[in-house]
């Protein structure tokens, strides 16, 4: 355990560039989201939407990449292996995610206590999350953190073993397999049933436990690719 | 010998090309070992695989006793300093420092400071921002703070300056002295480190063409130059290894069996002869195969003299 935290460490010289521009990027989300709002006010129109969040994903989702990509190298020749790389950055995703998802639910009760920043926009509050208890309500936050952030690693351990041509490939891959399965559903006129399978999972399965799973199988997923890298 | 490091029939391939053709070896504790051999010999990847950083296609080594590869007991005592070693785009010098001295057990922090103000490196300078000489200068510096009971240096000093070179010549000897460990030298500059390597290890297109002391080998091969009939009477019945003319004389590169009477012999004929530093001796014995057959039994010779 003891090398595993020498091993995060090898991260701490890149932290101010990555909280700088994850959370200077959502900032400017933020920041022309609001123009825009502005630019099209009615006091009648109530709540606006933005979903505003999925630029933080974005950025953590490429934070993530280009931090592995950096460092394994590095790691590698400072005789580091590569099964305590892994888990030293699984081990960041998870406290990255619920620092993240502490500071969004912070977020979140500052823009309640605005009035929606005066202007009705909703930005870091999720609507299904309306009644969410707190614990439920940080795991929402965290739980996709999690996953989009091992998303990351996975497209990082990816450019590792098979370079760009490996990332491009396993999108490319992945894209016709998400669009077969679409297509064959609408064949098969099955989005009713998934529809129903949707609203009869509880919010805690559907905001913090299916996706734990997801995140797991980006986990092993990378870990197996990244144990054959080499730098 | 204590062995720290052992190989057996070590190969490794990429598709078709083969880096390294079934390779052994041991290396003893408490020895400088000089790695040599042209570009794309397979130097690089052997050190490498014997680093867990890559993974052989066949055969078996052994580091400390256990496979390297994703050990962590075993990689604690390893330190590997490659010339194209790549570093995090926000690192200084500084951060390099810092993360070496939390993962190599025995970091001298001390002689780490003594060296890089030796080698004149700026600490707070990124290290993408450091010219060649100046992150040959970090890795060297690394690589003997580290202290490592095993420790490669990949041509670590590429961009170095004389002087420079010289400082970690003498560096290394003077730690060596108070923390003997095992050290392995991949360089082209042969010369330079003739005197400082113990054991020479020879590649040449993937196979272990030598693996002999430094010492034995200086004395291995001379240069016989003469007339070309006195060179042949002088040449014959010992091992040729490249043969050429200069203005109505024979240069002759002779390997082994000199033998007592050799001397005498030499004078006789009236042929000249020269010992073969190391360098030379290395690049005769991997110098492409077009440059030789002086002789009919010359390549039956080369193959025995490997």
């Amino acid at each position: 355990m003891n090398r595993i935290r020498q091993v995060v460490r090898l991260q701490m010289p890149a932290w101010p560039q990555i909280v700088g521009w994850t959370w200077g990027m959502t900032a400017v989300a933020f920041g022309i989201n609001l123009l825009s709002v502005m630019a099209n006010y009615d006091p009648g129109d109530g709540v606006t939407n933005t979903g505003g969040l999925v630029s933080l994903c974005g950025v953590a989702i490429g934070m993530a990449t280009v931090s592995v990509t950096q460092i394994f190298p590095y790691a590698l020749g400072m005789s580091v292996t590569r099964r305590e790389f892994y888990l030293a950055w699984s081990l960041l995703a998870v406290v990255q995610s619920v620092v993240y998802a502490l500071v969004l639910c912070l977020l979140r009760a500052v823009e309640q206590a605005t009035g929606y920043w005066g202007w009705g926009m909703r930005f870091f509050g999720l609507p299904f999350m309306d009644d969410a208890n707190p614990v439920l309500l940080l795991l929402g936050y965290a739980v996709p953190m999690l996953v989009v952030t091992h998303l990351g690693i996975l497209l990082g351990t990816l450019y590792l073993r098979w370079g760009t041509t490996g990332v491009l490939a396993s999108l490319t891959l992945t894209f016709t397999a998400l669009g077969l399965a679409a297509t064959l559903i609408t064949w098969t006129r099955q989005w009713d049933a998934i529809g129903r399978w949707l609203l009869d999972q509880s919010p805690t399965a559907l905001l913090a436990g299916w996706p734990v799973l997801v995140a797991a199988a980006f986990a092993v997923g990378g870990y197996r690719l990244i144990r054959r890298a080499t730098a | 010998m204590t062995a720290v490091v052992t190989a057996h029939g070590l190969t490794k391939r990429f598709g078709d090309v083969t880096a390294l053709d079934d390779v052994s070896f041991a290396l003893a504790e408490h020895t400088i070992y000089g790695l040599l051999g042209p570009n794309g010999a397979g130097k690089t990847t052997l050190m490498q695989i014997l680093t867990g950083q890559a993974f052989a296609s066949s055969g078996n080594v052994s580091v400390f006793d256990a496979p390297p590869v994703e050990n962590p007991a075993v990689l604690s005592k390893v330190c590997f300093v490659r010339e194209s070693q790549r570093y995090p785009h926000v690192y200084t010098v500084r951060h390099v420092f810092h993360t070496a001295r939390r993962l190599f057990a025995n970091w001298d922090d001390t002689f780490a400071h003594g060296l890089a103000a030796d080698f004149q490196l700026p600490a707070g300078r990124l290290v993408r921002g450091l010219s060649r000489g100046m992150l040959s200068a970090l890795g060297v510096t690394v690589g003997l703070a580290a202290r490592a009971p095993l420790t490669f240096f990949d041509e670590p000093y590429l961009g170095l300056d004389p002087a420079a070179r010289q400082l970690f010549y003498d560096r290394l000897l003077a730690d060596y002295a108070g923390h003997p460990r095992t050290v392995v030298l991949s360089t082209h500059l042969i010369d330079e480190v003739s005197d400082l390597v113990e054991r020479v290890l020879l590649i040449d297109r993937g196979r272990l063409v030598l693996d002999e002391d430094a010492d034995d080998l200086r004395g291995r091969a001379v240069a016989a130059t003469g007339r070309a009939e006195a060179v042949d009477g002088f040449a014959a019945g010992r091992t040729e290894l490249h043969r050429e003319r200069l203005s109505g004389l024979v240069r002759s590169t002779i390997l082994d069996g000199l033998g007592p009477h050799a001397k005498a012999l030499a004078q006789t004929l009236n042929v000249e002869l020269e010992p073969l530093s190391l360098q030379q001796l290395v690049v005769r014995l991997t110098a492409p195969p077009t440059t030789v057959p002086p002789t009919t039994t010359a390549p039956a010779d080369r193959e025995a003299a490997r």
